[in-house]
C-alpha cells in the first residue's frame, strides 16, 4: 500500500506508535459497536473509521490502511467472524472507503475532513451492499434497499466528520515546537486542510 | 436555543469547507434522486420457480420471454413494461394465465398442475391486507 | 482562517450533539416485518410466514417444514402411484395389511368423522372421486357417463368397508374391490398440523401455514394478530369476513368455487355428495371451519358443506371446539358464537 512520505527516523517510529494506538483505539471502538443492535448487520455509525481517517489526516494513507486493516482482522478474530460473510462485507467496505479518502485527498479541491469523511461513508456503504448482493445473497434485487440506507452513510458520514474534526483539533497538544515544521510541510504536500483550517492546524498555535 | 443553535451551525461551518458544503448538498440530492427512483418502483425482479426449484431470476424492467416445458405442455413467461405473465396452454383451470400480469412485490402467478411459478421478489416489500386467505 | 480560539467554546455542544446521535441511531430497529416462504408442495401453492424468528433459524425451520409435507405428501398422496396409500389401494379385498402408523392415524380420524358425519365425510370415495377427475393433471371438463357413475355407486355402497383391526401395531383388513382410500380431503390437514409442530420444534412460535387457502396459526404478530380473509364465493379477490387471529387455530374453508367446470350451462364443482355421487346440492356455498387442528378442520369442511345447515348445526356439539361459517346460496351468512371474524357488509 502506498507510503508517500518518507519520514525521519524519529519520525518513523513516532508513525508506528500513532498506527498502534489508533489501531486499538479502532478495534474497541468496532467491537463496541459489534454489540449495538444497529439497523440491520450493514447499518452501523461507522465510528471505528474515525480512527482511519485519523491515521490518514495525522500521517499518510498507509497508516490508514495499517489501522484498518489491523482492526479489521483483530476484531473479526475477536468476534469469530473472520473469513465470514461479515468479514467480507467488513473489508469490503472498508477498502472502498480507504480508496474515496484516498481519492478526495488527491483531487485539486479542498475538501475537509468533514468531505473526506462523508465520501468513506458512502463508499464503505456502497460497496457492502455491493457485496452483500452479488456475493453473498447473489440477488441483485438487494441493491434497491441502497439508497435508503446511503441516507444513514450519509448522516453517520458527516457526523463522524465533525467527530474526527474536534479528535483532530484536540491531538494538537501532541505536536512539540520541533515537530511542526514538519507537520506543517507534510500537509502541505497533497492536502490543502491546513489551510482550510478544518483539522491539525499547528501554525495557529504560535503567537 | 437560538443561541445554542447559533453555535451549533458556526461549529458546524467552521469545521468544513466550501467544498465540503457544496458536496454535502451535491451527495445528498443524488441519494434522494436514486431513492426517488427505486422508490418508486414496486417490484425489481421475477423469480421462477419449477417443481419448488428457484430456477431463475429475471430483471422486471426489461421485456423478456421464456417458455418453460411444465409437465402440461409449454408455459409462457413474458416480462414487458415492468410486469410479468405466465401463460399456458395446457391446463384446465388456466388459473396462471387468469391471474394476468403481477408488478407487486410478492405477487404470484403460477401453474400447479404445470408445476411452474413465478414471484415478484425485490423492491420495498408491500403490506398485504391481509396475512392469508382462507379459500 | 478559523482560529481555535473562536471555536473553543461551543465545543460541548456538538459532542454532545454527536452522543445523542449516536445512541439514538442504533435504537431505531427496523419496523418487523412477517417472513415469507412459498413452494409449491402437496400439488398447492403453500406459505409458511414466520414472524420475528432470527433468519438462520427461520430457515432451517421452514425448510424442513415443506419438507415434512412432502413426506406427508409421498404417504398419503392419491396421486402419484408412488405413495404408501397408492401401495395400499393395490392391496387385494379381504386381505389384512400392516398400516404405517401415520397412515393410520389419519385413517382412524376420517373413519371416526365419517362415522360421526353419518357418511357425509368419506375417506373410502377413491373410485367415485377418479371418476369425477376435478383434481388430476387433466381434469374433466365433463361430467362421467351416468351409467358409469351409477355403477359405481352402487359398488361404493355395497362394499364391506375397509375395518382398522389392530392398535399396536396398527393394522387394516381391506373391503371388497380394494381399499379404495382416498384421503385428499384430510390429508392436507395433517400435514399443515406436522409443519406446525415441525416450526415449533424450531422454537418458532408465531407463524402462519398456508395450504392453498387451508390454514393453521401459531402465536401472533408480537401485538399483532394475523389478519385472514375469508374468500367471497362469488366475487374474486373479494372477502366476506375476516379474522383476526392471536393464538393457536386452524381454519379450512371449503367452498364450491374452488374446482368446478360448466357443461351444458350447468356447473359442477368438486365437493361430492357420496350419497348421491354427485357434486353436493346442500344450499351452502361456501363453508369455513376454525378447529384447533387443521385435520380435523379439513374434514369437517367437507362434511358441514355435503351435510348442509341444519344438520351440521345438529351434529357441531359433537365437536367441542369447532366453529363455523356458513354461506348458502342466496349469500346470506350463518356464524357460530365462537367463530372469531368479523364480517364484511
Amino acid at each position: 500500500m502506498p507510503r508517500h512520505t518518507h519520514y525521519p527516523p524519529r519520525q518513523e517510529r513516532r508513525r508506528a506508535l500513532w498506527i498502534t494506538y489508533l489501531a486499538a483505539a479502532a478495534t474497541v471502538t468496532h467491537l463496541f459497536e459489534s454489540t449495538l443492535p444497529g439497523l440491520g448487520p450493514w447499518f452501523k455509525p461507522g465510528l471505528a473509521n474515525v480512527f482511519a481517517l485519523i491515521a490518514l489526516l495525522q500521517w499518510d494513507l498507509g497508516a490508514a490502511v495499517g489501522v484498518t486493516l489491523i482492526r479489521i482482522t483483530i476484531g473479526s478474530l475477536t468476534l469469530g467472524t473472520f473469513l465470514t460473510p461479515t468479514f467480507l462485507l467488513s473489508l469490503s467496505g472498508s477498502l472502498a472507503a480507504l480508496s474515496a479518502m484516498a481519492f478526495m485527498v488527491r483531487v485539486p479541491i479542498r475538501f475537509g475532513v468533514v468531505g473526506i469523511s462523508l465520501a468513506a461513508s458512502l463508499a464503505h456503504m456502497s460497496a457492502q451492499v455491493v457485496v452483500a448482493a452479488y456475493v453473498i445473497v447473489g440477488h441483485p434485487a438487494l441493491l434497491s434497499i441502497l439508497p435508503l440506507f446511503l441516507i444513514g452513510a450519509w448522516i453517520t458520514g458527516i457526523g463522524n466528520g465533525y467527530l474526527s474534526a474536534l479528535v483532530l483539533e484536540r491531538l494538537t497538544w501532541y505536536h512539540s515546537p520541533e515537530d511542526e515544521s514538519f507537520g506543517s510541510s507534510h500537509y502541505s504536500n497533497h492536502t490543502p486542510l491546513s489551510k482550510a483550517g478544518t483539522c491539525r492546524n499547528p501554525g495557529a498555535r504560535q503567537p | 436555543m437560538t443561541t445554542s443553535s447559533g453555535t451549533l451551525l458556526a461549529f458546524l461551518i467552521s469545521r468544513s469547507t466550501v467544498a465540503d458544503r457544496l458536496w454535502i448538498v451535491f451527495s445528498a440530492m443524488i441519494i434522494l434522486a436514486s431513492l426517488w427512483f427505486t422508490g418508486s418502483e414496486p417490484g425489481e425482479e421475477v423469480v421462477i420457480f419449477r417443481n419448488a426449484q428457484r430456477i431463475e431470476a429475471l430483471p422486471l424492467d426489461q421485456p423478456a420471454k421464456r417458455s418453460l416445458p411444465g409437465r402440461l405442455g409449454p408455459v409462457e413467461i413474458e416480462i414487458r413494461d415492468g410486469a410479468a405473465r405466465l401463460r399456458e396452454f395446457e391446463s384446465a383451470r388456466m388459473i396462471g394465465t387468469r391471474t394476468g400480469w403481477i408488478s407487486a412485490t410478492g405477487e404470484i402467478a403460477a401453474c400447479v398442475p404445470c408445476g411452474i411459478m413465478i414471484r415478484i421478489s425485490g423492491g420495498a416489500p408491500s403490506t398485504p391486507t391481509y396475512d392469508a386467505v382462507a379459500r | 482562517m478559523q482560529q481555535p480560539s473562536t471555536t473553543m467554546k461551543p465545543r460541548l455542544h456538538p459532542l454532545l450533539t454527536f452522543l445523542i446521535i449516536f445512541t439514538i441511531l442504533p435504537g431505531c430497529s427496523q419496523p418487523q416485518t412477517p417472513h415469507t416462504t412459498t413452494r409449491l408442495v402437496m400439488g398447492t401453492l403453500v406459505t409458511i410466514t414466520t414472524w420475528n424468528v432470527p433468519e438462520a433459524q427461520e430457515r432451517q425451520g421452514v425448510a424442513d417444514a415443506f419438507r415434512e409435507m412432502q413426506r406427508i405428501d409421498r404417504l398419503m398422496s392419491s396421486h402419484h402411484p408412488q405413495s404408501l396409500l397408492s401401495t395400499l389401494n393395490r392391496a387385494e379385498e379381504n386381505s389384512t395389511i400392516a398400516l404405517d402408523p401415520e397412515l393410520a392415524l389419519v385413517i382412524r380420524r376420517g373413519v371416526e368423522i365419517h362415522q360421526i358425519t353419518a357418511g357425509a365425510f368419506d375417506p373410502e370415495l377413491r373410485a367415485l372421486i377418479r371418476l369425477w377427475n376435478f383434481s388430476g393433471d387433466q381434469p374433466a371438463t365433463t361430467p362421467p357417463d351416468p351409467q358409469q357413475l351409477a355403477s359405481v355407486l352402487k359398488t361404493q355402497k355395497k362394499r364391506k368397508r375397509n375395518r382398522l383391526i389392530n392398535q399396536n401395531p396398527p393394522a387394516m383388513s381391506v373391503g371388497t374391490g380394494g381399499a379404495n382410500l382416498d384421503l385428499g380431503a384430510i390429508a392436507k390437514g395433517y400435514a399443515i398440523d406436522r409443519a406446525i409442530t415441525v416450526l415449533q420444534q424450531a422454537g418458532i412460535t408465531d407463524a402462519l401455514v398456508n395450504a392453498g387457502g387451508d390454514l393453521r396459526i401459531l402465536g401472533s404478530k408480537g401485538e399483532a394478530p394475523w389478519r385472514i380473509g375469508i374468500q367471497h364465493p362469488r366475487r374474486d379477490g373479494e372477502v366476506i369476513a375476516v379474522s383476526e387471529i392471536r393464538s393457536d387455530l386452524a381454519m379450512v374453508t371449503s367452498g364450491d368455487y374452488e374446482r368446478a367446470f360448466v357443461h351444458n350451462d350447468r356447473r359442477y364443482h368438486h365437493i361430492l355428495d357420496p350419497e348421491t355421487g354427485t357434486p353436493s346440492d346442500s344450499g351452502l356455498i361456501s363453508v369455513s371451519v376454525q378447529a384447533p387442528d387443521a385435520m380435523t378442520a379439513d374434514a369437517l369442511s367437507t362434511a358441514f358443506f355435503v351435510l348442509g345447515e341444519k344438520r351440521s348445526l345438529t351434529l357441531l356439539p359433537d365437536f367441542p371446539d369447532v366453529e363455523l361459517l356458513l354461506v348458502r346460496s342466496d349469500g346470506s351468512l350463518h356464524r357460530t358464537a365462537g367463530f372469531i371474524a368479523t364480517l364484511r357488509p
